[in-house]
């Protein structure tokens, strides 16, 4: 019983648009989990109210500006927030449906 | 409505009193409720260089339900003796499973 | 080398030819009954030969194939459902597979006490699917925002994203609470009652989270009165999205797990 012989892997995408849509995409999901941790501990820092307002004004520019280079980023290859999603089966999904 | 529990209801099925026709069911409820329950089939990331799979969680994913389905019953015949033709019809799995 | 084995659909009171020459299984094949005792499995003929879309090798890269899983999963369930529509039926998993008819018969003679008995159970019910999908958060504030650099922008962006957060966290929180409420008042009107785990988002395709995904196990003649009772969940809550289906096989209550 010889098995089938496969010439190349069953699942191959070599088109290079794809390719390079799939390494932006993976990028941007590491950035946005990254902005948005940044994001939950500065609003919990303001919370705590251990900030100054000029503090709490810089951190709130930062990420306003990392937010709006974000969506510049996304809306080159038309992806939501909701497409970096990865679901990391019964741990839930990385960024939390956020 | 539980009536008559002892022997004669295994003449009444579940579709005789309905007037409804069968409705479709969509796909994520037929999966989980044949496959395995919970299961996830998107988590649609995969980045493929030629043929260098950099990242296939989305395989994975299935990969991981699919090994649950196995223990169920997929690679059943696989240990089954009869099948396999090492042991007798009524070996036991215990030695089935040693035998792999 | 063609090799067949015998798929198994359900365990089921005696059925009818009638009901099972009109059912075709997942190879498209037709099934048939084996019959052991007074149970009967209803059962396909399948390859499971090295080139056979069951064989080993074959069914694990199938597996991993959506639209062959799509396929094959809405056969198996036709199967099932046709059986289940006609006696008490319990469903197999996917793709359970013996080696021939004399399997089949093995297993039946095993596991006979235990599925006559939940069959007795389920027999005059059918299974209905009750999910509840979270609210959408409140919209805390549309107005045009201004832009980076503009005095104040940054507190303003912060404040922003701390009211979006809180009404996430609010929505969810009243999801949570009533997919409690929800589950325990049909669990009232069902003989037995599950919550299953909440599918994913992308899956449903829905705006948001689901945070009920029940099963209820409802005699056929009290199937109006727990239609009814959804209905008036539905509009209770009616912040939260309902999807009711069914009826269907009794799945998440007498699937034969054990092989």
């Amino acid at each position: 019983m010889t098995a089938p012989v496969h010439a190349l892997p069953a699942r191959i995408d070599a088109d290079a648009d794809s390719v390079e849509r799939d390494l932006f995409k993976l990028v941007l999901t590491v950035i946005e989990l990254i902005r948005q941790l940044m994001e939950r501990q500065a609003l919990r820092r303001v919370d705590e109210g251990d900030l100054s307002d000029a503090q709490v004004e810089a951190l709130g520019q930062a990420l306003l500006r990392l937010d709006t280079a974000m969506a510049e980023l996304r809306g080159r290859y038309g992806l939501t927030v909701r497409d970096l999603d990865i679901d990391l089966g019964p741990l839930g999904s990385l960024l939390g449906g956020g | 409505m539980t009536e008559g529990r002892e022997r004669a209801p295994l003449t009444r099925p579940y579709g005789s009193a309905l007037a409804a026709p069968p409705q479709p069911a969509n796909l994520a409820d037929i999966l989980e409720r044949v496959l395995d329950k919970g299961i996830v089939i998107a988590g649609d990331i995969r980045v493929n260089l030629l043929d260098i799979e950099l990242l296939t969680i989305r395989i994975r994913l299935l990969v991981a339900s699919v090994d649950k389905a196995q223990e169920m019953g997929i690679d059943w015949w696989r240990r089954d003796p009869m099948l396999s033709g090492n042991g007798d019809r009524n070996g036991d799995r215990e030695r089935d499973d040693a035998d792999r | 080398m063609t090799q067949t084995g015998s798929y198994l659909y359900a365990i089921a009171a005696p059925v009818g030819d009638d009901v099972l020459g009109g059912l075709r299984g997942v190879a498209d094949e037709p099934v048939r009954a084996v019959r052991h005792r007074d149970l009967v499995a209803v059962v396909g003929t399948v390859d499971i030969g090295p080139d056979g879309p069951f064989g080993e090798e074959a069914l694990a890269q199938n597996l991993s194939d959506a639209g062959w899983l799509a396929a094959v999963a809405r056969a198996h369930h036709a199967v099932i459902d046709g059986v289940a529509r006609a006696v008490p039926a319990a469903p197999l998993r996917l793709a359970t597979i013996v080696a021939d008819d004399d399997g089949v018969r093995d297993r039946l003679e095993r596991w006979q006490d235990g599925l006559r008995r939940t069959l007795d159970e389920i027999a005059g019910h059918a299974e209905w699917s009750v999910k509840v999908h979270a609210p959408q958060p409140a919209d805390p504030d549309t107005d045009p925002q201004p832009a980076a650099g503009a005095p104040g922008a940054g507190a303003a962006y912060l404040l922003r994203r701390k009211a979006v957060a809180t009404a996430r966290d609010d929505a969810l929180a009243r999801a949570s609470a009533v997919a409690g409420q929800v589950h325990e008042e049909l669990a009232r009107h069902a003989t037995d009652a599950r919550r299953l785990a909440v599918q994913d988002q992308r899956l449903t395709g829905a705006d948001t989270p689901m945070s009920l995904n029940g099963a209820y196990l409802v005699p056929v003649a009290g199937a109006d009165a727990f239609v009814a009772t959804v209905e008036e969940l539905r509009e209770r809550y009616p912040d939260c999205r309902f999807e009711l289906a069914g009826p269907w096989p009794a799945y998440s209550f007498v699937t034969v797990e054990e092989p």
